[in-house]
C-alpha cells in the first residue's frame, strides 16, 4: 500500500502531511509506504491513496486514485477523522497483515 | 549619398527624423546594449565600435529619445557604464522596431559600396559596368571605376578575375570553389559581428509585412544571405543542430558557424547544379584525408535532410572542412586556462555534492571546450539565450544550485558574474558528468534533435533511473536508420517525433520527469524494479543527523513583529524580505513564492491564521532558511477555512531534505495553540525566541 501526499512543490506542505500520515499509520499499526509528490508529477505516480491540501481540489480532478482533501494541515484530528477510515479500509481490502 | 528604397512613409511607425537619428553605428550601439544585461562602460563601447568615447556619449544622447519613445529605459550608472532596461519588452520585438526604424538614408560608404559590387558580381544576375554602378550607387563615373579596381584587386587574392565583354559588361571569372570561398568569407564577416543571426531572426518578422520595404543596415548582407542559401527557413539553425549532433560538438563552438555556412552554400549550389569538380587523383587524396569518413556520414544526413545528392568531390571538400574544424578544436583544447577552470569547477562541485571525484578527462575536456566560448561571451558582454533554462531550474535544482556555486571559480578567474543562462549550461554538464558514472547494460538508442548536452543528459537520467539500460548510441533524427542498421537496438527513446516502423519508440522531454521515467520503464518491462526516489524524497526519512533545527533558522534577525501589510502579496513579500536582508535568498525567490500562490492557490495557509509560503529550490536560495513575521493586521489569502492570516513563515529549501527537521518542529509548534498564542501576544522578539527554543532538539520529546 502506498500513500502519496501532494502539494505544489513536493517538499513543503506535502512533507508536513506525510509526517502526520506516518504518525497515523504507526498509531493504527498499518504498514504502508509514504511518499511526497508535487502537482506536476502526481499523475505519473502510482499510489493507493492521495492526501492533499483542500486548496488543490481544482488541480486534482479526474484522477483514478482516491484523494482526501485536508483543510487544516496541522490539525491531527481532522486528518485522523478523514484519513484513518480509508486507511483501515485499504488495509482490509489488501488482505490485512 | 543615395536614397535607398528610401520612402520614409513606407517605414512603419518611424518618422523621418527617427530614421536619421538611428544611423548604423547607433543601431549597432543599441544592439550591443540589448545583448548585455550588465552595464557596459563607454570606453568599451567606443573600442568595440571603433570610435571615440565622445562620439559614444553623443550617440547615447540621441538614442535616449528613441528608447523613451519605444518604452525602453537607457540607464547610465556612474562608474559602471550604460544599461538598457528592456522594461519587459521582448528582445525580438525591440530588434524588429530597430530594423523598422533603420536608416532610410542609405549612406553607401566605400567599403559597403564595394561589398555591394562584389555581391552583385557574385550573384551574376544583372550586367555590371561602371555606368550601372553609377546609377545604382549614386556615385560619379570615376568613383565607380575606382571601386571596380579595388574590387578586382580584392577578388584577385582569391584567384578570381573580372572579364569585360565587348559591350563593357563585367562578369566574374571564377571556379566554383573560389566562388564559394568568397561567399563564405563575406558571410563570415557578418557572422563575427553577430549581424547574420540578428538579420536571420528579424527576417521572418519583416517578411510578414511585404508592404514595408524595410531598409536594412546592409543590403549586401541580404544578398549574401541569399547567395549562401541561408535565406531558406531555419537553414542556419537546422544545419547547426545537425552538425553539432553529428560531430558531438556544442552548437556554441566558435568554429562551427564557418563550417555551417560552407555547408549551406554547398547544399544550395549543388541544388542549382553547380558542383565542385575534382580529378581522379585529387579525389583519391581527398578520400584519404582525416575527416573523410565523418564527412561521408554527415553528407548522408545532409542528403536526406535537404533532398539533394552530393557528388563525391563535395564529400571530399566537406572532409577538408571537418578536418580544419577538428584542428581548431584541438587548438582550443590546448588552451590550458579553460582546462584548469573546468577541473576546478568539477572539483568544487564534487565536494559540494558530497560525492567523490565526479569527472574523468572526457568531462573536463567537454567542459573546457564549452568554457572557452562562455569566457568569450562574458568578456564581450554578450548574452546567450538558454531555451532550457526554466526546465533546468525546475528539474535539476540541485545541479543548478551547485553549478552556480562552483561557477565561482570561473567568475573569479574571469572577473565577471555568470548569468543564469550560462549557469544552466554548467548544470547540464554537471548533471551529465554525475550521472555518467552509472552507465549500464540495456540496448536503447537515444535520439535528440537539439540542445547542448541534451543527449548526454538524457542518457544520464535514463541510466540513473534505469540501471539495466544500455545506451547504445545517441544520434540525430537523420542518423536513426543508419544506427538501427548496424546496431542491435531494443528500443528507441527520442525527444522528437520519428517516423519509424518495426521499432518501439518512446518520447520524452530532454530532462524526463518521474511520470515519463515510469512510462518508459513500463514499456521496457522494467516497472517492477524499485524506483529510486527521484528528488531524494525518500531521503526525508533520514531525519535528524546534522540537519538544522528550528532555532537554527528562526534566529533573532529572522523574526519580525507587527509588520504592516495591506494584502497577502505584501505579507509574503515582507516575510520574504526578511530572508533577503539576512542574505539567505535573492529577491527572485520572494517573487517565486508569490507566483506559486498565484498559480497553485492559497494552500500554503496550513492552519488557521498561519501561512507557510515557499517555492522550489533554485539558485536564488543561498541556504536553507525560514523567517517568522507577525502581521500588524491580518490579511486574507483566499483560503476559506483558515483565513485571515497573521503569522507568516516563509520557507526556503535547498533540496527536499535539509529543511525536514526544522519543518517537523514547526509543525509541532503550529499544533500547540498555547505556544501560538504566546507568539501572537509576544511583546518582544525575545519572547518569540523563547517559544522557538522549546522546539529545539534538547526539549523535544
Amino acid at each position: 500500500m502506498k500513500i502519496l501526499t501532494v502539494c505544489g512543490m513536493g517538499f513543503g506542505t506535502s512533507l508536513m502531511l506525510k509526517m502526520f500520515i506516518q504518525d497515523l499509520l504507526k498509531e493504527l499499526n498499518i504498514k504502508a509506504d509514504t511518499d511526497v509528490s508535487d502537482l506536476g508529477s502526481v499523475r505519473g505516480s502510482q499510489a493507493d491513496l492521495i492526501v492533499a491540501p483542500s486548496d488543490m481540489k481544482t488541480h486534482l480532478v479526474d484522477l483514478s486514485i482516491p484523494v482526501i482533501f485536508i483543510e487544516n494541515l496541522i490539525d491531527k484530528r481532522e486528518i485522523r477523522s478523514k484519513v484513518a477510515p480509508v486507511l483501515k479500509q485499504l488495509h482490509e481490502t489488501a488482505g490485512g497483515a | 549619398m543615395l536614397r535607398w528604397n528610401g520612402d520614409p512613409a513606407l517605414v512603419s511607425g518611424a518618422t523621418r527624423e527617427e530614421c536619421s537619428i538611428l544611423n548604423e553605428r547607433r543601431q549597432a550601439l543599441i544592439r550591443i546594449l540589448l545583448e548585455s544585461h550588465q552595464p557596459i562602460t563607454i570606453r568599451h563601447l567606443a573600442t568595440v565600435l571603433k570610435t571615440s568615447s565622445r562620439t559614444i556619449r553623443y550617440d547615447l544622447g540621441q538614442i535616449n529619445d528613441w528608447c523613451a519613445d519605444n518604452g525602453l529605459n537607457l540607464i547610465r550608472k556612474p562608474h559602471s557604464g550604460v544599461l538598457l532596461d528592456q522594461r519587459g519588452l521582448s528582445r525580438d520585438d525591440i530588434l524588429r522596431r530597430l530594423v523598422l526604424a533603420g536608416p532610410s538614408e542609405f549612406v553607401a560608404r566605400p567599403a559597403e559600396r564595394q561589398r555591394l559590387t562584389v555581391s552583385w558580381l557574385l550573384a551574376g544576375a544583372e550586367a555590371i559596368c561602371p555606368e550601372s554602378l553609377q546609377t545604382r550607387l549614386g556615385v560619379s563615373h570615376s568613383t565607380a571605376v575606382n571601386d571596380l579596381r579595388t574590387v578586382e584587386n580584392w577578388l584577385g587574392r582569391y584567384g578570381i578575375s573580372l572579364r569585360r565583354d565587348a559591350a563593357g559588361a563585367i562578369t566574374l571569372q571564377s571556379t566554383e570553389r573560389q566562388w564559394r570561398q568568397v561567399v563564405a568569407d563575406l558571410v563570415a564577416e557578418y557572422t563575427e559581428g553577430g549581424q547574420l543571426l540578428t538579420r536571420l531572426r528579424t527576417t521572418s518578422a519583416t517578411e510578414r509585412n511585404p508592404s514595408h520595404d524595410v531598409v536594412d543596415e546592409s543590403e549586401s548582407l541580404r544578398t549574401m544571405i541569399q547567395l549562401s542559401g541561408l535565406d531558406a527557413a531555419n537553414r542556419l539553425q537546422t544545419l547547426t543542430e545537425m552538425v553539432s549532433e553529428h560531430l558531438g560538438v556544442p552548437p556554441t563552438e566558435p568554429a562551427l558557424p564557418n563550417l555551417v555556412v560552407h555547408l549551406a552554400i554547398a547544399v544550395s549550389r549543388v541544388r542549382q547544379g553547380k558542383t565542385i569538380p575534382a580529378s581522379a587523383a585529387h579525389l583519391e587524396e581527398l578520400r584519404s584525408a582525416a575527416g573523410y569518413s565523418t564527412a561521408e556520414r554527415l553528407a548522408e544526413a545532409l542528403e536526406q535532410a535537404f533532398q539533394v545528392r552530393l557528388p563525391e568531390p563535395e564529400v571530399g571538400y566537406l572532409g577538408l572542412h571537418l578536418a580544419s574544424l577538428a584542428q581548431k578544436r584541438q587548438a582550443d583544447d590546448e588552451d590550458g586556462e579553460s582546462r584548469v577552470m573546468a577541473r576546478d569547477f568539477y572539483r568544487l562541485a564534487s565536494s559540494l555534492l558530497g560525492a567523490g571525484p565526479l569527472m574523468d578527462e572526457d568531462d573536463i575536456l567537454a567542459l573546457a571546450l564549452h568554457l572557452k566560448p562562455i569566457r568569450h561571451r562574458l568578456s564581450e558582454g554578450l548574452f546567450l539565450r538558454n531555451p532550457l533554462l526554466n526546465e533546468i531550474k525546475q528539474k535539476l535544482p540541485k545541479f543548478f544550485e551547485v553549478a552556480s556555486k562552483a561557477g565561482k571559480v570561473v567568475e573569479s578567474r574571469v572577473g565577471l558574474r555568470l548569468p543564469e543562462e550560462e549557469i544552466g549550461y554548467l548544470a547540464i554538464h554537471l548533471g551529465a558528468a554525475v550521472e555518467k558514472k552509472k552507465l549500464s547494460r540495456r540496448r536503447v538508442l537515444l535520439v535528440c534533435g537539439s540542445g547542448i548536452g541534451t543527449a548526454n543528459l538524457l542518457a544520464a537520467s535514463l541510466s540513473k533511473y534505469m540501471p539495466d539500460v544500455e545506451i547504445v548510441g545517441t544520434v540525430s533524427p537523420v542518423g536513426v536508420e543508419d544506427a538501427l542498421s548496424h546496431l542491435r537496438v531494443d528500443h528507441v527513446i527520442s525527444t522528437i517525433r520519428l517516423d519509424l516502423q518495426d521499432m518501439r519508440v518512446s518520447y520524452v522531454s530532454g530532462i524526463p520527469d518521474q511520470a515519463e521515467i515510469q512510462l518508459i520503464k513500463k514499456r521496457l518491462g522494467l516497472e517492477q524494479e524499485a524506483a529510486p526516489a527521484l528528488a531524494g524524497a525518500k531521503g526525508a526519512r533520514i531525519a535528524g543527523g546534522n540537519l538544522p533545527v528550528l532555532s537554527d533558522l528562526l534566529t533573532k534577525n529572522h523574526i519580525a513583529l507587527d509588520v504592516p501589510a495591506m494584502n497577502w502579496q505584501e505579507a509574503v513579500t515582507a516575510a520574504g524580505d526578511v530572508l533577503v536582508r539576512a542574505g539567505d535568498v535573492d529577491s527572485a525567490y520572494v517573487q517565486s513564492m508569490v507566483q506559486a500562490i498565484e498559480q497553485l492557490g492559497p494552500y500554503v495557509v496550513v492552519a488557521p491564521g498561519c501561512a507557510m509560503p515557499h517555492a522550489r529550490p533554485t539558485a536564488a536560495v543561498r541556504r536553507v532558511s525560514m523567517s517568522l513575521i507577525r502581521l500588524r493586521e491580518p490579511v486574507r489569502f483566499g483560503n476559506e477555512e483558515n483565513d485571515p492570516v497573521d503569522l507568516v513563515f516563509p520557507l526556503a529549501a535547498v533540496d527536499t531534505n535539509t529543511h525536514l527537521k526544522a519543518l517537523s518542529q514547526l509543525t509541532k509548534l503550529l499544533q500547540n495553540e498555547a505556544d501560538l498564542k504566546r507568539i501572537r501576544t509576544a511583546r518582544s522578539v525575545d519572547e518569540v525566541l523563547d517559544v522557538v527554543q522549546r522546539y529545539s532538539p534538547d526539549s523535544e520529546e
